[in-house]
């Protein structure tokens, strides 16, 4: 990937792809939805999901799941609070990134 | 490496961290392994790249943030985080994630082809036949090489910018004293000519009143005899004055002369003395 992604972009998308499973996913799907995405080293996602955590924005539980315990992770209220306030700010953003990469007038 | 190696691997460079930080970890990598299948397990440890990258990233998250809010910052120019920086020699850094000018790099090895080839000292990751990881490969990259304090071109340039600010306060005040110098000894010229030029003037003057006075002579003789005699005292007067100028001319010109050549053999002579 030509761009480089910051923390909060990171987070964003994070957030955004766990808040798609209403019953919680899990590490390895994650990995691969924001992969899908972006290019982003596998070994990146632990410490954003963990950061995010402790944030309150993801909560965590486990469940069976062939015959072990699955850990899955879910948006918290804050971390919906979060994910929108990143989605508002990124309209804004890519809007004027657009503006100018499709021709708009620079004042 | 296979994945039990891996793990086990993980968990004693995770020994450092808290136990529950640690056993998250292990939980969270153990799942990966499990949800990403025994088939893909050579390509997730490809793709983590090693044990020590994965747990210099857990370490890096964990230190120093208290709020947890990692202490690295993405800003418009680049990727910072001190710690990142001390890290770096003790724990192979990530390689899939390096320190540019321009920030972070996330690099896409799903297909096995370097995505990244823009960045010219990028990692390369083409074809990866075997598991081991080689890691003089990346660290190149990592080496962060401090520049000398000091170099002779360094020293060098700093001695011609002294010298430059030197002279930008010596032109002035060294134009400064030529002024004065030039207009002192202009000065000095034109005081003796003035002298001189007042001298004659006086003189001519007072051959002037003398004659006037001679004039008057046959109409009014007691105003002509006062005129025309402080008229030839006048001129008497000049004469002397005039004379004297002259002479003092001939003396302070020469001298003048002499202390100007002095003044201006006085750089080259001293540098011809030392």
């Amino acid at each position: 990937m030509v761009f480089n992604t910051g923390a909060a972009l990171l987070d964003a998308i994070v957030l955004a792809v766990v808040s798609r499973e209403n019953e919680g996913t899990y590490g390895y799907k994650i990995t691969q939805d924001v992969r899908r995405a972006i290019d982003v080293s596998e070994s990146t996602l632990y410490p954003v999901l963990r950061r995010l955590q402790k944030d309150e924005c993801l909560e965590v539980y486990d469940r069976q799941f062939d015959g072990r315990n699955r850990r899955y992770y879910k948006v918290t209220e804050k971390g919906m609070v979060q994910l929108n306030l990143y989605r508002v700010e990124w309209k804004k953003y890519s809007g004027k990134i657009n503006e100018i990469f499709e021709g708009g007038v620079i004042e | 490496m296979n994945r039990k190696e891996f793990m086990e691997r993980l968990e004693v460079l995770l020994a450092v961290i808290p136990e529950e930080e640690r056993q998250e970890a292990i939980h969270f990598y153990t799942d990966y392994f499990e949800d990403a299948g025994e088939e893909n397990e050579a390509q997730v440890i490809k793709e983590l790249g090693s044990p020590e990258n994965v747990a210099a990233l857990i370490k890096a998250d964990l230190s120093g943030d208290g709020g947890g809010d990692g202490g690295g910052e993405f800003t418009e120019n680049g990727y910072s985080d001190s710690r990142f920086e001390q890290r770096a020699d003790p724990v192979p850094r990530p390689n899939r994630y390096k320190r540019a000018e321009g920030g972070y790099t996330y690099h896409s090895t799903q297909s096995g082809q370097s995505t990244s080839s823009y960045r010219s000292n990028s990692y390369e990751r083409g074809a990866y036949g075997n598991d081991s990881y080689s890691r003089d490969s990346y660290g190149s990259d990592q080496e962060y090489q401090e520049p000398p304090r000091t170099s002779r071109p360094l020293k060098i340039v700093l001695v011609i910018l002294i010298a430059l600010a030197v002279a930008s306060f010596a032109w002035p005040i060294l134009l400064a004293v030529l002024g004065i110098t030039i207009g002192l000894v202009f000065a000095a010229f034109g005081l003796f000519a003035g002298l001189v030029v007042g001298a004659v003037a006086l003189m001519i003057a007072g051959f002037a009143i003398f004659v006037l006075g001679l004039t008057k002579i046959l109409t009014a003789l007691p105003i002509a005899l006062v005129t025309s005699g402080s008229g030839l005292i006048l001129f008497v007067l000049g004469l002397i004055a005039t004379v004297a100028a002259v002479k003092l001319c001939f003396v302070m010109y020469p001298a003048i002369f002499r202390i100007i050549v002095n003044i201006c053999r006085w750089p080259f002579h001293r540098k011809a003395v030392s």
